[in-house]
């Protein structure tokens, strides 16, 4: 394979594995957001709020920052494993 | 068990965790009104005319003052000392070789251009405006053309301050003194402003006029357009530090205002009726009639106990304002202007619904909702809050009453208090369809939205309606025993630090580290690494 068209692979495959993984992340984050709130309401945001009157930080802030991180390293994982299944069927 | 399998178990555990909490707030209130967050837009004096460029006559703090007894607001703020060093001349005794008339006289509008445009026609507040000088003036600004002929009325006596409405101020501070002017037979100076081109130049003319003061101003108002704008510039604040003293008998800035409203019922039928008309401290804004035409009153009623909703109404109209009966001089009158009570001190409105059979305990929420387009005329934030009132009754249909069964409190808004009527066009939310919805729709921001809520400022009171009503509490509003600045540093550095740490172990995890979580004897000798 050229080497243009080794770069245009290499391209979508990076774009699609950010595009998967940006939407997973988006989704991963709603539908847990969605099954908190089926589940538990707003108790849990109510009693973070109270945690966080009682706390010289935002707790909601805090914790859902870290969340993110969690999320946002699954997003990660997710690209990477695209990336190399890809791959892998190129190479087949 | 696989120690990458424990690991991945425990993520699973804290994600979940973690991804109860996020955004719960927002997506977990599927009946919260749509409150358009748009802060109070600033207050200050602001002209603007057809012929003349819009001047912004505010300067550096602004201070507000309510006596609850008067009905009247006052405002008050340090203007430009270009403006009050001419402004001196106005006092007895003083040069007055500008003026035409000891209370009047011309100025040069030598001040900056303030962007926004705003058109508000009707106006009628009370101003004390301080010199950096000596100079005291209190004057009341009144540009004046109600839509309704019969409120251009001079102050009525039992508006009236009184003497300790006079206030003087020096540089350090306001104290009841002296009224530097003549005041009308009401008790108020009156001072009338116009901003207007003359010989080619735009001046700013105050005078004093009150004695014909309907008419007058009715016309000038027609004629020369003079639009004014109030610009709020942290009214507590001020409030708090330069008047404190001398205004102890004034609303806090906490108190807010919630409908007082009754329930009935119809005998032998399941018709309820809510009524509410609000109180008397609410009514002064019989004197702003566009206030009122923007206020609504929005209604949630649910089940009791399965939070059911039976009725809501929403906030593109009113709810039946009534052809309200009100008192003028002791003799019963009807409104004429349902929907707008325009010139009424007192509003009044009622609902019907019908409950079914299965509801016997209803909870019921009243709110009142400003449309944010009329926030220009409210009264700074903070200090006149808007906010609901619950009360929990009981049907019986035997009888033409309820029982009143829960609590009864008020609760002011955590947001804005305000609507947006131009936002009501909008679908209305379907419940856990639209966000089940919200899964699929791509937002680029919305992953790192929690990132960026590290930096911002926070609430410092939080509204926990559903806790407080487990615990049985009559607080359901809890404020931060930290200050916000305090929140606001390290809020970032816990969640940065925090993220730090997750990040951390996922990079160690990748270099081939093993996470040992489950330390033995040996770990303690060779660092874990076994």
């Amino acid at each position: 394979m050229s080497g243009i068209a080794q770069t245009i692979l290499t391209t979508v495959k990076v774009s699609l594995a950010l595009t998967v993984a940006g939407a997973f992340m988006v989704a991963l984050n709603a539908l847990l957001s969605t099954i908190a709130t089926v589940v538990f309401g707003n108790v849990i945001a109510e009693v973070l709020s109270i945690i966080s009157v009682c706390l010289p930080f935002n707790a909601l802030a805090v914790f859902g920052s870290i969340g993110s991180a969690i999320i946002a390293i699954g997003a990660f994982m997710v690209a990477v494993k695209i990336y190399t299944l890809t791959t892998a069927l190129l190479k087949v | 068990m696989n120690v990458k399998k424990i690991f991945w178990i425990v993520l699973t555990i804290f994600a979940l965790g973690v991804g109860f909490s996020l955004d719960a707030n927002a997506l977990s209130e599927p009946d919260k009104l749509k409150l358009n967050q748009t802060i109070v837009p600033a207050y200050g004096l602001v002209l603007e005319n057809d012929d003349c460029p819009v001047q912004d006559f505010t300067t550096s703090w602004f201070n507000y003052m309510q006596r609850p007894t008067a009905g009247y607001y006052s405002f008050a703020w340090n203007v430009s000392n270009n403006f009050f060093t001419r402004y001196r001349n106005w006092a007895p005794n003083q040069d007055t070789t500008i003026v035409s008339h000891p209370y009047s006289g011309s100025y040069p509008s030598k001040v900056r251009v303030f962007s926004k445009k705003r058109d508000i026609q009707d106006y009628k507040y009370r101003i004390g405006i301080r010199n950096d000088d000596i100079e005291l003036a209190l004057i009341r600004l009144s540009i004046y053309n109600p839509p309704n002929p019969a409120l251009d009325y001079p102050m009525q006596a039992s508006h009236k301050l009184g003497q300790e409405g006079y206030w003087r101020c020096d540089n350090t501070n306001c104290s009841q003194g002296d009224w530097l002017f003549d005041t009308a037979s009401d008790g108020y100076a009156v001072f009338d402003i116009e901003y207007k081109k003359h010989n080619g130049k735009c001046i700013l003319n105050v005078s004093n006029d009150s004695a014909v003061r309907s008419p007058y101003l009715t016309a000038k108002h027609n004629q020369s357009k003079i639009n004014v704008y109030m610009l709020n510039i942290d009214p507590i604040k001020d409030y708090s530090t330069d008047f404190s003293h001398s205004f102890t008998d004034t609303l806090q800035p906490t108190s807010f205002y919630a409908p007082q409203f009754t329930i009935t019922t119809e005998a032998g039928t399941r018709e309820v009726t809510f009524e509410s008309a609000v109180d008397s401290v609410f009514g002064t804004l019989g004197e702003f009639p566009e206030l009122q035409s923007g206020l609504k009153i929005v209604l949630d009623v649910r089940d009791r106990k399965t939070g059911k909703t039976i009725y809501k109404n929403n906030v593109d109209r009113c709810i039946d304002w009534l052809a309200s009966t009100y008192t003028v001089a002791g003799v019963n009158a009807v409104s004429t202007y349902p929907c707008n009570n325009v010139g009424l001190s007192y509003l009044h409105s009622t609902a019907k619904f019908v409950v079914p059979e299965e509801h016997s305990k209803i909870a019921v929420k009243a709110c009142y909702l400003m449309d944010k387009d009329k926030v220009d005329l409210l009264p700074p934030r903070g200090v006149f809050r808007l906010g609901c009132r619950y009360a929990s009754f009981e049907l019986d249909t035997t009888t033409d009453s309820t029982t009143f069964v829960g609590r009864d409190h008020n609760e002011s808004y955590t947001g804005s208090e305000y609507y947006d009527a131009k936002a009501l066009d909008e679908p209305p939310d379907t419940g856990i369809f639209s966000k089940i919805a919200d899964v699929f729709m791509f937002n680029f921001l919305n992953p790192f939205a929690p990132l960026f809520s590290l930096f911002s400022s926070g609430q410092h009171c939080v509204d926990v309606p559903i806790i407080a009503n487990m615990l049985g509490s009559p607080h359901s509003r809890y404020c931060s025993w930290f200050s916000s600045s305090v929140v606001s540093v390290l809020t970032p550095v816990f969640g940065l630090s925090g993220m730090m740490l997750v990040f951390g172990f996922f990079v160690r995890w990748l270099g081939g580290s093993h996470v040992n979580f489950f330390w033995t004897e040996d770990d303690f000798y060779n660092g874990g690494r076994s």
